[in-house]
């Protein structure tokens, strides 16, 4: 069940009210059915993979309690390690077959071709799991936390449960701490109607990112990028700028989504995007970029890797396992593993390139303050995350290699040609335009956001006529605008003259 | 509790302003039938229970019968609920719709469309009859016999168009907003195609069992309304080629048989008055009259249905003031119309329906 499907747009409002209807002791229950249900409408024998992670990790949980009541010192290390390392090494199994067996696979036969030998690889065709890299990153969460202390492990398995698969962000995030969510479970909710009303404008700024930008953005770039090898340096420099504000887009608006529907039904998930292509610096961008991703890898894996206590060197070598293994989580190829990597590339330069830069800005005497220099700052971020994108996007580590020629016009061939630009991307007047009207909103939206000015508490201040425009200009901007519903095909109505 | 008090009505305003604001937005944006005629929706605006006569059928009918001629000419309330290749299985459910507004006296199917062995010919048609149509018991019986293979979500566009024609923002023209109920169904056009009279087959073809099926389906109907169904055969050209004309027009041959089994009244013109109709001056193309040749068919088939069915002039009723209203601002557009007929060459290609 997609959030932008008519399906959902039966679901919530149902389980929204039937939530605060239902006696709070058994809402937990109630919710718990709820995602199960949002889940099995994809695949319902996927559940039980949900469940079986669900399973290990509430297990690890008691165990490492148990554990922790071992008043031996060197036998209690050894068993809280292994209910972790058990715990890691089962989900990520999980993971590691219905996601990168292929992958794996194809690497070594062609690995093993390049040694000039020849592997049969056996046929292995299943469908990737939704939501599987999130839920199971989530689980495996909890287990450190209990692990670490931060949370006790939770005795009631379906609660539990529910915590790994709350529908809101289940298939694509927020990933949700257990000290954050977990605790929220046992709470009770009252119907606010502020908070309903907060949470549905939230929502619907979502739907306003995904079903009218993104899919528009999506209709420019799928057109630029599918026929790459066609396309002037031009053009595939604005697809790969389009592509930027797509992916924002399309990820931000789930979480929105998923953000807003929680606290309309009384529950605060972490924020996952904070204006990230405002940031000065690739570090900072990671810091406002999916930040629930980010930050779990820095808290499950960077600083367990030693993060930035073990000297410079190490510290970069940390970072680099990071940002590698971050790209492979977005996607079982190389060209992910590739674009993790130049994320990282940028940072550890960064650092190394410090002195330098500190130097530089002595002898231009660079007023850091300046809005020439912070939006300076702010364009090269966003160009060096641009190129990153152009191998997120791409097909392959080479195709990405021969985009970024043709843009920095390196490919021999013509960089500009003048003619209809825009409809050569499958964009007509019409579209351009509120497109453009669109982006527009997006940025005024974002740099409020970045300037501490919170739009939507702005419009609940507003007075009624204002606030309730605002409200239904959104509601059929996006019912006309949005791409959504049965497709059709217009051209099966050219004789309707008659 | 004031406070709740507040909120729910609130919340039940802002939902009533939705709702108001969605049915005009989706009115807007929804695929008129035949652009600013938009006949089936148009139908709605007839004040209830004031017709005498009801057409059906395809773009046959919506060019052949001005329904403001038979009010001109005799007094007579009609009304043409055509769309453009509307089979008899449209037009048995929209005659379902029809009898919950009003109670005509007459019901008149055009028979063109009856050689469709189909319960609908294409998407775009069925939509055409359909999209107009208000969500109703109608309605949902045509959905579930007509389009039972469907899922809920595609089955939804039916009774909620705006679902299908939201994209329609950058395609809206004049007539989306101003769309024309006075014209009741009919279409003005009166460009001339000259053809030459491709004359009568003289043997009758199959007629397909599923509009045989229907036929009769209507004809109950009617007869549970107390209303005298009628069919009748417009007069039209060789459209794509001979033997498919011979095909077609054996139909009426055929129809012919079965009407008077059935003791239903058939006028087949071409066959009983074939001088009515100047194939040289009375044609916008192939096969649909122009409104010069409407006006002549209307008149004549007009005088009969009066005499036949003792229909009452309503001229002089006042409670009838709106469909003289609708006859000034027909004759204007007709004028306008003739003044400035539209290219030949635009309208004759694709004239099927």
């Amino acid at each position: 069940m997609l959030f932008n499907s008519l399906e959902f747009l039966l679901f919530f409002p149902a389980v929204c009210l039937c939530y605060y209807v239902i006696p709070y002791r058994i809402r937990y229950l109630f919710l718990l059915v709820c995602s199960y249900f949002f889940y099995m409408c994809w695949n319902p024998q996927y559940a039980l993979l949900m469940l079986t992670s669900t399973a290990i990790t509430y297990a690890s949980g008691l165990l490492l309690e148990k554990a922790k009541q071992i008043e031996e010192e060197k036998r209690r290390k050894r068993r809280m390690h292994w209910c972790v390392f058990l715990s890691f090494v089962s989900n990520l199994a999980i993971l590691f077959f219905f996601k990168y067996f292929d992958f794996a696979a194809d690497t070594v036969v062609r690995l093993c071709a390049l040694a000039q030998i020849e592997v049969h690889r056996p046929a292995f065709d299943v469908i990737l799991p939704v939501g599987i890299s999130f839920y199971t990153f989530q689980a495996l969460g909890y287990t450190v936390d209990v692990y670490r202390g931060e949370i006790y492990a939770e005795k009631n398995f379906l609660k539990y449960a529910l915590f790994v698969s709350f529908f809101p962000q289940l298939v694509a995030g927020p990933i949700e701490r257990s000290k954050h969510l977990l605790i929220q479970i046992n709470e009770k909710h009252r119907f606010e109607f502020e908070r309903v009303r907060d949470g549905l404008l939230l929502m619907l700024y979502g739907y306003f990112q995904k079903v009218v930008l993104a899919e528009y953005l999506a209709i420019a770039v799928d057109n630029v990028y599918n026929t790459c090898t066609e396309r002037t340096g031009f053009q595939l420099l604005i697809a790969t700028i389009l592509f930027a504000f797509q992916i924002y887009c399309d990820f931000g608006s789930y979480s929105n989504i998923a953000i807003g529907a929680a606290k309309a039904m009384g529950f605060t998930l972490m924020e996952n995007f904070n204006t990230p292509y405002l940031s000065m610096s690739v570090a900072e961008f990671w810091r406002r970029w999916h930040i629930s991703l980010s930050t779990w890898f820095r808290d499950y894996l960077y600083i367990p890797l030693g993060g930035n206590r073990k000297g410079k060197v190490r510290k970069w070598f940390n970072l680099m396992v990071v940002f590698l293994v971050s790209g492979l989580w977005h996607g079982a190829s190389w060209h992910y593993v590739f674009w993790g990597g130049l994320n990282g590339a940028y940072q550890v330069l960064g650092e190394w390139m410090r002195p330098i830069n500190k130097k530089l800005k002595q002898w231009f005497r660079v007023d850091e303050t300046s809005f020439s220099h912070r939006l300076l700052r702010i364009l090269l971020t966003f160009a060096l995350i641009c190129v990153s994108w152009i191998f997120f996007r791409a097909g392959s580590v080479s195709q990405g290699m021969d985009i970024l020629k043709r843009i920095l016009g390196l490919s021999g061939t013509y960089w500009f040609t003048w003619g209809d630009n825009l409809t050569v991307m499958g964009l007509t007047e019409q579209t351009k335009d509120v497109l453009i009207v669109c982006l527009a909103i997006l940025a005024a939206a974002d740099i409020c956001k970045y300037r501490g000015i919170r739009l939507i508490q702005w419009i609940e201040k507003q007075g009624i006529w204002f606030r309730w425009l605002i409200y239904f200009a959104a509601i059929f901007g996006i019912l006309i605008f949005g791409v959504y519903g049965p497709g059709y095909d217009a051209s099966q109505f050219i004789y309707f003259q008659f | 509790m004031k406070k709740t008090v507040r909120w729910l009505l609130a919340a039940v305003l802002f939902i009533g302003i939705g709702l108001l604001l969605y049915g005009r937005i989706s009115e807007v944006l929804r695929r008129k039938s035949g652009t600013e005629s938009d006949m089936i929706h148009s139908f709605y605006e007839v004040k209830e229970d004031s017709l005498d006569v009801l057409f059906l059928g395809s773009s046959h009918l919506y060019y052949g019968i001005q329904p403001n001629v038979l009010w001109r000419e005799y007094g007579i309330a009609a009304y043409d609920m055509g769309s453009a290749e509307q089979t008899v299985a449209s037009s048995y459910f929209l005659l379902k719709e029809a009898f919950q507004y009003q109670k005509p006296k007459v019901v008149v199917l055009e028979s063109y469309y009856l050689w469709c062995p189909e319960l609908y010919h294409s998407e775009a048609r069925l939509r055409q009859a359909f999209d107009g149509m208000r969500y109703g018991a109608a309605k949902r019986e045509m959905v579930d016999t007509m389009l039972p293979e469907l899922d809920w979500k595609e089955r939804l566009t039916y009774y909620l168009p705006f679902l299908k024609y939201h994209e329609r923002w950058n395609a809206l023209e004049d007539y989306d907003f101003h769309t024309k109920p006075y014209l009741r169904g009919a279409r003005i056009d009166y460009t001339i195609a000259p053809l030459e009279d491709p004359g009568l087959p003289t043997e009758a073809s199959e007629l397909p069992e599923l509009s045989l099926e229907y036929l009769e389906k209507i004809k109950e109907l009617c007869e549970e309304h107390d209303a005298e169904f009628v069919l009748v055969a417009i007069p039209y050209g060789v459209e794509i080629d001979q033997d498919r004309y011979v095909y077609q027009q054996g139909m009426n041959l055929a129809l012919e048989t079965w009407a008077k089994e059935q003791e239903i009244p058939f006028r087949f013109y071409q066959k009983e008055e074939p001088e009515l109709i100047d194939f040289a001056t009375d044609f916008r193309d192939q096969t649909h009259l122009n409104t010069a040749g409407a006006e002549k068919f209307t008149a004549d088939f007009g005088a009969w249905l009066a005499e036949q069915y003792k229909l009452e002039n309503h001229r002089a009723d006042e409670a009838y003031a709106r469909y003289e209203e609708d006859l000034q601002k027909y004759e204007a557009d007709a004028a306008a119309a003739r003044e400035h007929p539209v290219d030949t060459a635009d309208v004759v290609s694709g004239a099927a329906g």
